[in-house]
């Protein structure tokens, strides 16, 4: 349906008129614009003071959330590497399947000579004292024994995480002082604990630390005070945002 | 040379308005408002109610003017506001009805030469029921497609068209009565 004559006349007519308007409507239209502007002038200070207020906010929550955090690390003693985690009782008792892993070893060589040794183990900052330990030893191997000579390995026990006999670290034992200390079964301890360590060279300083129980008692503690400063912090946030509000709404 | 100086004076004062300077507003205010006015008028009957919408529209106009982007004529994008917001007024008001009438009828309408001053033809169109009125602006007058029509007045191409047929029938009745009134044949 194309337009026709009367349609074009009518378009032409009305596109060129003007009607002029009252003298009225711009005052009308700049005190509308003018209620508009003050409108947008008043949001303006509530969005910057909003913003502030947010800001604010979060960087109590920061500084909340960084002291919790180092408080914790002090307690559990993350930060610092030299403090020595206590190892648990458990441990000492969970150390059997070693010992046995250790005779099955010794019983390989042909006639045995038993003597009670003091071997003290050093592993992961925990000194596990074998006070009752034999050590198996070769009689004839020890007889023709020169100083040079191999030495006896004797295996040390394995924490409780980790399954006994897949980690066994041989302690090397100088074979003359050994010998000197089988003579010797009355004299006192300390020289063949001496004797031992220093054959065994320096010993590897670890600090064994079960990651999985540290973590959850540490993540109870954490979530626990946590929690509680930030819900003190938000009540005493909301309270201010709260009076700040009606108080402008007062003015 | 001078069609560019008055294109960028136009540019500038609308920076200016933008910017919420009140002289450059009011200066394009006195510019456009008459024609503004006028098309309110085709499709506000009362002329106090069509210089409300104007203001109305006028507000828009300047709260938005920074979203103007100058790819086309300043003029038409006012023009598009004012007949928009012509269009929600009426909707308000509950002024518009459309029957869901999908017959039309493509006919050739007569090709009448009228001598009509502009009274006369907006006295044929306020005579037009809102409905007719409406899609008879904006197809004829305005430029809009039916497809264009449908989606402003939340209406089928169809009913679009057949208001169209409709508001052209009783227009064409209309001068013809008023040619035969003015030859004294009725």
């Amino acid at each position: 349906m194309e337009p026709n004559k009367l349609e074009q006349d009518i378009k032409k007519k009305l596109g060129a008129r003007s009607i002029t308007p009252s003298s009225m409507a711009w005052d009308r239209l700049d005190a509308m614009l003018s209620v508009a502007e003050k409108k947008e002038t008043k949001k303006k200070p509530i969005v910057m003071w909003l913003s502030m207020a947010a800001c604010f906010v979060a960087l109590l929550f920061a500084g909340i959330f960084f002291l919790n955090q180092e408080s914790s690390n002090v307690k559990n003693g993350i930060d610092d590497g030299t403090t020595v985690v206590s190892a648990p009782e458990k441990k000492v008792e969970n150390t059997t399947p070693a010992v046995i892993k250790e005779e099955v070893i010794m019983e390989t060589a042909a006639p045995i000579a038993e003597a009670p040794v003091a071997v003290t183990a050093k592993k992961s900052g925990n000194k596990v004292q074998y006070k009752t330990g034999t050590v198996k030893q070769n009689a004839i191997g020890c007889a023709g024994v020169t100083p040079s000579e191999p030495e006896v390995a004797v295996n040390t026990p394995e924490p409780v995480q980790q399954p006994a006999g897949v980690k066994i670290s041989k302690i090397k034992v100088d074979a003359a002082a050994l010998l000197a200390s089988v003579d010797k079964p009355s004299q006192n301890n300390a020289p063949k604990k001496s004797a031992v360590e220093v054959a065994s060279g320096p010993a590897k300083k670890t600090i064994d630390v079960n990651a999985n129980t540290l973590l959850t008692s540490v993540e109870g503690e954490l979530d626990q005070s946590f929690r509680g400063k930030v819900i003190n912090s938000i009540q005493k946030n909301y309270n201010t945002v709260k009076t700040a509000v009606v108080t402008r709404n007062r003015e | 040379m001078k069609v560019i100086d008055l294109h960028s004076d136009e540019k500038n004062l609308i920076k200016e308005a933008a910017a919420n300077n009140r002289h450059a507003q009011q200066r394009l205010y006195s510019k456009h408002s008459g024609k503004m006015l006028g098309i309110c008028r085709q499709y506000i009957k009362d002329l106090h109610l069509a210089e409300d919408v104007m203001i109305t529209a006028f507000m828009k106009v300047f709260a938005n003017l920074k979203n103007f982007e100058h790819k086309g004529s300043f003029e038409g994008w006012i023009r598009r506001i004012m007949v928009n917001e012509c269009i929600s007024y009426l909707r308000v008001q509950k002024k518009v009805g459309f029957l869901e009438d999908e017959y039309y009828k493509e006919e050739s309408f007569n090709n009448i030469e009228s001598n009509l001053s502009v009274d006369d033809i907006q006295n044929l169109i306020d005579s037009l029921p809102e409905g007719y009125k409406m899609v008879f602006n904006l197809y004829c007058i305005e430029g809009y497609k039916h497809q264009e029509i449908a989606k402003m007045l939340d209406i089928s191409e169809g009913t679009s068209k057949s208001q169209l047929c409709h508001a052209r029938k009783m227009l064409q009745e209309q001068v013809n009565k008023l040619k035969n009134y003015e030859n004294g044949t009725e």
